[in-house]
């Protein structure tokens, strides 16, 4: 085939380069070199998806190989493929405050198979995004337990935290998992999981999943190193009815809707456990010790009424509260703690009903707006 | 048939116009439908009474020639310039007249200046016959439609009416597949890591050092550089993977020893068109030194304005004015100055003016530059390095256990990475210069290219939750 003549006017300067030096080099030549080119870069791009996808370090398209050490260690990215492949019949999830939770212990006492999907950060609209995806990979869960975040019911109902979340591994859709199969972060990934497995390190458990229970100090101190006590400001006005609609749907959309969708599964929910400091920071000097009250009593009552929801505060638990041991800053607890409300919830204890929440809220009414908080800082 | 393979070549471009944002589809269909009327009824000289060049237009044709500028520089103005326009009104007038908030139509500065110069050359004569379908491949050719070249009619449109162009030719797409994958690299594994410490300075310039500025700076004229020459090599392979050669658009500008230099290697169709349809016009060196002086102040003050609606863009286009004016003043002296001082003073003018081009105000380019000239700082930020860090070459010193080498050493991978890609913009020949052969270096470079910036497309976020 003869080769077009291209129309080039050199005497443009822009085309200053275009007089290259024609070698005498055949069309079968050029042609022989592209389809060598195309039929290498084809099998480049063939060996590294394979190897992403057999070694799958994000679980998407299968559950962990016996022969490789996975590493745990990258919730937005891991979390939906252990919902989709791993075996399980309970669920662990909230925010961070529920990543010192120990899977096998609740295996023990629930009588379950148990995995913990945390979400560092997470807002209720993220949590409960991902707990939706799990009821339709896995409709056989039994039991849901989650912490339910003081700070988060305020936030808008759609609200997400972060961009740039990989949603491409959140759906089914085949041809947006390049964002997985040709992504340099995940070869990395898989090299490392590959490694791991070459030095034979032992794979990370779900007991061990972004566990960071040792990795801290705990005390008061530590827990006054982490924030500046604010001024003293005016008391804010009750809920307005505009506040009140907004924290409603919140609770409807993310906490409330999914459990009445699955009533044969229980959820246990838990108002987190904030430390004195939080309640001092957060209620107290912003003037919000009232909206506080107002704000559990009103989400309490709307989230008891769904039956297949148990629901327990340690609010009350004024012993917790208090002991800064437990805490490294204002609201993240320790191990110890998550262990203790493992159980308690197990046992029903700080569970709240139609018949004793009014009591509740009466009590820590009571409590936080007598304490004394100028004291913590004596 | 080749009829067939215009229309898909144009409804392909179109599609890749649109796949982003379809809603300005209609915008650039538009342009083009206007544009070619407007051009269509333009009296051929033949046809017009007087035939000298002053007089060359009938007054049907200036007429046309105004409402087509007009059209062009009105559509531009609405999508471009409006709401700088107006919020400048609102500041000197204490005026509260709505913004438009508009996006900018992708590419449109590109598409009507290239239509500008159709228009021109039409009302002089200078077109010949072309259909609407050619007009339209030739406005839309997507690898040059959203970021240049400019090019012109004559460059292109015989290319794409030359029937032997409308085969599959095996070299060209062998030299456009590499020139791609040169580009792409340049995009993806360079451009967009320097962008990393560009953009979380310019995020927060009021904790930077003297020493982040001057790193920021360095990084984002490599950034620009590598971006504006990546996508010319990207948009001549493809284009070439088409047997269409599209015009060179850059010639390693910083090279450059003066500034005459630097704007004869930087974004060199634009420089082209200015000086073809407004300093030619405007009597170019004819008419004596001042107006000399004053029309190429013109020129670089359109380009100014040209790149974007700010204030930053307008000084930029007015410091390379004064420069260029001054660079002609001192031409014969200027030569006389060693090279290395004369590169090195050169680089650094084009430098400080494209800090004040990344700038979001001219405010925040004061603060910076102050910065420098206060030198009261000169730690780096390590948050400015750590962006510089492929995670390639940590992950390979991992491998090879050095990562302590690394820890160590912070500033080692950031300051090669710097020297490499400095080295490339001042040492290496521009994409269309080099030779290529159809071996196994050229294949070798092409897959391992394409495949190192296929993936690095995508990476992984960092979640970082700071209240833990």
């Amino acid at each position: 085939m003869e080769r077009p003549q291209l129309v080039r006017n050199i005497n443009l300067p822009v085309f200053q380069f275009l007089n290259m030096t024609e070698k005498n080099v055949s069309t079968t030549e050029y042609s022989r070199w592209l389809k060598k080119t195309l039929i290498v870069l084809a099998l480049a791009f063939v060996v590294i998806i394979s190897y992403i996808a057999i070694v799958d370090p994000f679980f998407h398209y299968h559950g962990p190989l016996s022969q490789i050490s996975y590493a745990l260690d990258n919730e937005r990215y891991q979390n939906d493929g252990i919902t989709r492949h791993f075996d399980y019949d309970t669920i662990i999830t909230g925010t961070s405050l529920t990543e010192n939770f120990l899977p096998s212990e609740c295996d023990e006492l629930y009588g379950g198979k148990t995995i913990k999907v945390a979400l560092q950060g997470a807002t209720f609209k993220e949590v409960n995004d991902g707990l939706v995806r799990a009821f339709r990979y896995n409709p056989d869960i039994r039991t849901v337990i989650r912490c339910l975040d003081m700070k988060n019911f305020q936030q808008d109902w759609d609200y997400i935290s972060y961009d740039g979340l990989p949603t491409y591994l959140y759906d089914d859709n085949l041809l947006n998992d390049t964002g997985y199969v040709l992504n340099k972060s995940v070869v990395i990934a898989t090299n490392e999981q590959v490694r791991r497995t070459l030095e034979g390190k032992p794979g990370d458990t779900m007991d061990t999943y972004m566990f960071w229970g040792e990795d801290f100090d705990y005390g008061p101190k530590k827990v006054k190193s982490t924030y500046v006590r604010p001024d003293q400001e005016e008391p804010r006005g009750p809920i307005t009815e505009e506040e009140k609609e907004a924290i409603l749907k919140n609770v409807r959309e993310n906490i409330t809707s999914l459990p009445a969708a699955h009533p044969e599964t229980t959820f246990y929910y838990y108002l987190s456990p904030d430390s004195i400091c939080w309640w001092d920071v957060e209620a107290n000097r912003a003037g919000k010790l009232e909206y506080y009250f107002e704000l559990q009593e009103l989400v309490i009552e709307e989230i008891l009424k769904t039956p297949n929801i148990k629901l327990f505060s340690y609010s009350s638990r004024f012993d917790v509260i208090e002991d800064l041991g437990h805490y490294k800053d204002l609201s993240h607890y320790d191990a110890g703690i998550s262990h203790r409300i493992l159980k308690w919830m197990k046992e029903d204890r700080g569970r709240l009903t139609q018949d004793n929440y009014k009591n509740y809220i009466e009590e820590i009414r009571e409590f936080y707006t007598d304490y004394d908080y100028d004291y913590l800082y004596t | 048939m080749d009829r067939a393979a215009r229309l898909g070549l144009f409804l392909m471009s179109i599609w890749f116009y649109g796949y982003l944002n379809p809603s300005y589809i209609p915008v650039i269909l538009v342009s083009i439908g206007v544009n070619f009327l407007i051009s269509k009824n333009f009296d051929s000289p033949k046809k017009s009474q007087t035939e000298t060049k002053d007089q060359r237009g009938t007054s049907k044709n200036r007429i046309l020639l105004a409402l087509g500028l007009g059209f062009n520089l009105g559509l531009l103005f609405y999508f471009k310039y409006y709401d700088f326009f107006i919020s400048n009104i609102n500041t000197v007038f204490k005026t509260d007249f709505n913004l438009l908030h508009i996006a900018l139509p992708l590419g449109i500065s590109f598409f009507t200046f290239q239509q500008v110069s159709f228009c021109i050359d039409s009302y002089r004569g200078e077109i010949g016959e072309y259909s609407l379908l050619d007009y339209c491949v030739f406005v839309a050719f997507f690898p040059q439609l959203v970021a240049g070249p400019i090019v012109l009619h004559e460059e292109i449109l015989p290319q794409l009416k030359e029937e032997s162009n409308h085969r599959l030719n095996p070299k060209n797409i062998s030299i456009g597949l590499h020139a791609f994958a040169l580009g792409l690299a340049k995009k993806v594994i360079i451009a967009d890591t320097l962008g990393v410490p560009v953009t979380l300075a310019f995020g927060g310039v009021e904790v930077l050092t003297s020493s982040d500025v001057l790193l920021t700076t360095l990084c984002y004229c490599l950034q620009l550089y590598f971006d504006f020459s990546g996508y010319c090599d990207m948009a001549y392979g493809i284009a070439m993977m088409f047997n269409i050669e599209i015009p060179a658009n850059f010639n390693s500008p910083y090279k450059a020893d003066s500034i005459p230099e630097f704007w004869k290697r930087w974004h060199i169709t634009l420089t082209r068109f200015l000086r073809k349809y407004v300093y030619f016009p405007l009597g170019g060196n004819r008419r004596g030194p001042i107006r000399t002086y004053i029309n190429i102040f013109i020129v670089f003050l359109l380009s100014g304005i040209w790149h974007g609606a700010n204030w930053t863009f307008i000084l930029w286009g007015v410091m390379h004015g004064f420069a260029q004016m001054i660079g002609r003043l001192i031409d014969k002296p200027w030569k006389k100055v060693p090279k290395p001082i004369r590169w090195a003073i050169t680089f650094s003018f084009v430098a400080v003016a494209f800090l004040i081009f990344r700038a979001d105000s001219v405010a925040q380019a004061y603060i910076m530059l102050r910065k420098v000239v206060k030198l009261e700082n000169f730690s780096v930020t390590p948050l400015l390095l750590t962006g510089l860090m492929l995670p390639e070459v940590k992950h390979l010193f991992d491998l090879f256990g050095m990562a302590s080498v690394l820890d160590s050493l912070t500033w080692l991978c950031p300051a090669l990475f710097l020297l490499v890609v400095m080295g490339i913009t001042l040492f290496t020949k521009n994409t269309r210069e080099k030779e290529f052969k159809p071996d196994m270096a050229h294949l070798l470079s092409t897959v391992v290219l394409i495949v190192w910036s296929v993936l690095s497309l995508s990476g992984i976020s960092t979640f970082l939750y700071f209240n833990f």
